[in-house]
């Protein structure tokens, strides 16, 4: 393992980025359709929910999406993704299917899980999406440990571990970021700050509010991120997979973010006004954000709505097939217990 | 062709709710994500987001409308260069029916009575795994636990062992006895006491393939690690449709003994196999 080499700012939360590098015009239409994709797929799910043709839970991701799609820009083939139950983002970002995702969404057969994990619970081994897990924090160790089988292989893959601010005051994430720094594992701990667990503010759960900080004790180092603009987020993506395929252990990002909708589909979010809400919408929208600079740059308002026509598409394809798919057969209940 | 609203059901269990207030006015352009309307059920309030882009065509079902049913439509969303005219396109959708009555009123066919069991008779059978003729040596439970382990790590250079004091210490029980020497530190691995997390990092490393052996000092221990033990360990399987499995051995001394706390774990969760010595 090469030595470490220390170039990423130790003040954790001091790096707080002023204007980040411009996306090229190619960057800039990727992200916007990756994030359009997440946003319209989402709202069809929620529809879909509020039609009866989901059941169980269903978190959605509406608002983050600068996270997941700036994240995965800066990736490279064979890093590991692991997050939580607020994963449908994750899983389009990663270059998993609509339709599947949608599929496990409904319960079908054509499902990620075919039909037995639901909407917190999906993988893709082949597009290295690792989950998908309902508990809050158990993700945290379980990248680390994606992030120890790199290590162990001795590959200069990357874990990106997604995780809450609620779930940031979990356990077992303290336990991982001690081992993980310990060992010198390859993994990034990106936290979206979206600044509720369910119905608890960060400022009602957290002594220390600024989540960069959370690894000092660890010395890991950590920044702060403007988690709705896409720009900033592949930027701090940059410099978090150069520091861990440079040996040098784990790095924490905290995303700054926002989720539009509640917690849950039946979460009637009392705890927030909507003013907050339509604040944070109308002020930082991610997609508004590069839609408006690709309005300034000349692209015309009829090519994005295109883009927008073919992704619409995309997720009312899936949204027919997850409805006409057939329900897994009952004597699946008995199989994939043991291989 | 101008979209349908439907009444919105906000918990898999929600059958109908009041058209509270109505938030926006025909006419009135909309763009995906604007709240419309606001409808109550006897739990909550929920705000109705338009997923379409557009301008409201007709209401249909007026605000204070009481049970309403879940998916009847309650507007119309004209898309870009649709006039009122288009609202006639709209078919005439068929109000859902009442749900149907919940549970099944066919009488439960009576069950013939149980058998009594007749009372099972123990008798010390020979292992029809143990070959005929098969050498049989003399150890310790703890002697034969390392000795398999040791024999695994040989053949797969995928199997580790973490826990604590697996390594230096030679074992807190001394199950791990001579393992450091022969395999080294990066398959003998220490771990800080943190049964969560170092559970957590074993089905990990697992579900990417590896084979860890987690030592929990005492199974007692283990129970801090019970969620990844079931939830991510056991049940990953079956949730993932059978794509994701992990090839992991949890171990540790379990039972009575003299003078310590009561043994925890005495089921088998689903998707693990116990195995005793
Ligand atoms: C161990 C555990 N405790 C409680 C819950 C219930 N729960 C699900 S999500 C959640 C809030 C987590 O919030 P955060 O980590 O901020 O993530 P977000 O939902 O904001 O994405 C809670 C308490 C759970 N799933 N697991
Ligand atoms: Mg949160």
């Amino acid at each position: 393992m090469a030595t470490p080499k220390k170039t990423v700012a130790k003040e954790s939360g001091q790096e707080k980025a002023g204007s980040p590098p411009e996306f090229s015009r190619e960057q800039e239409l990727k992200a916007l359709r990756d994030m359009l994709l997440i946003r319209r797929f989402e709202e069809k799910a929620g529809q879909l929910y509020g039609m009866g043709a989901i059941g169980g839970f269903c978190h959605l991701y509406i608002g983050q999406e600068a996270v997941v799609v700036g994240m995965q820009m800066a990736l490279k083939q064979g890093d590991e993704v692991i997050t939580g139950y607020r994963d449908h983002g994750h899983m389009l970002a990663c270059g998993m299917e609509s339709r599947g995702v949608m599929a496990e969404l409904t319960g079908r057969r054509g499902g990620y899980s075919r039909g037995k994990g639901g909407s917190m619970h999906m993988f893709s081994k082949e597009k290295h999406f690792y989950g998908g897990h309902g508990i809050v924090g158990a993700q945290v160790s379980l990248g680390t440990g994606l992030a120890f089988a790199n290590r162990y292989r001795g590959n200069d893959n990357v874990s990106v571990t997604y995780f809450g601010d609620g779930a940031a005051n979990q356990g077992q994430v303290y336990e991982s970021f001690n081992m993980a720094e310990l060992w010198k594992l390859p993994v990034i701990y990106v936290i979206e700050n979206n600044r509720y667990a369910m119905g608890t503010s960060v400022s009602r759960a957290s002594a220390q509010q600024d989540f960069s900080k959370r690894g000092v004790s660890f010395n890991i180092p950590g920044k702060q991120v403007d988690g709705m603009d896409v720009r900033a987020v592949k930027a701090a993506a940059d410099e978090a997979t150069a520091w861990c395929r440079g040996g040098n252990g784990p790095i924490i990002l905290e995303m700054q973010t926002y989720r539009y909708r509640g917690h849950s589909m039946s979460d009637p979010a009392k705890y927030r006004t909507r003013e907050e809400v339509e604040k944070v919408r109308h002020d930082q929208d991610p997609i508004e954000q590069v839609r408006n600079r690709l309005l300034a740059d000349g692209v015309s308002e009829q090519d994005l709505k295109a883009i927008d026509a073919e992704v619409r598409e995309i997720v009312n394809e899936a949204a027919d097939f997850a409805q006409h798919d057939p329900e897994p057969d009952a004597a699946e209940l008995y199989t994939d217990i043991y291989r | 062709m101008p979209i349908q609203v439907l009444m919105p059901a906000l918990s898999p269990t929600m059958e109908k709710g009041n058209l509270a207030k109505w938030l926006k006015k025909e006419g009135e352009t909309i763009k995906s994500g604007d709240v419309i309307a606001e409808i109550e059920t006897d739990k909550a309030t929920m705000e109705v987001e338009a997923t379409d882009e557009g301008t409201l065509g007709k209401i249909l079902i007026p605000e204070g409308t009481a049970d309403v049913l879940v998916n009847t439509p309650i507007a119309t969303i004209l898309a870009d260069g649709e006039s009122a005219a288009d609202l006639a396109k709209v078919p005439a959708a068929p109000a859902p029916k009442a749900a149907e009555a919940k549970g099944d009123a066919k009488a439960e066919a009576p069950q013939p009575a149980a058998k009594v069991p007749a009372a099972p008779v123990s008798e010390a059978l020979p292992d029809p795994e143990i070959p005929a003729g098969t050498e049989m040596v003399t150890q310790t439970i703890r002697e034969a636990l390392r000795d398999a382990m040791a024999e695994e790590m040989r053949r797969d250079g995928d199997v580790f062992i973490m826990g604590e004091e697996v390594a230096e210490y030679q074992g807190a029980y001394k199950v791990t006895q001579g393992l450091l020497q022969e395999f080294g530190a990066r398959r003998v691995i220490d771990t800080p006491i943190t049964e969560h997390g170092f559970a957590g990092v074993g089905v990990g490393a697992a579900m990417a393939g590896l084979k860890p052996i987690v030592e929990f000092m005492t199974w007692n221990f283990a129970m801090q690690a019970i969620d990844q033990i079931i939830n991510s360990a056991a049940k990953t399987l079956y949730m993932s449709g059978g794509q994701m499995g992990c090839s992991i051995v949890f171990r540790g001394p379990n039972g009575a003994a003299r003078a310590s706390p009561p043994s925890t774990a005495r089921t088998t969760p689903p998707g693990t196999r116990r195995c005793r010595a």
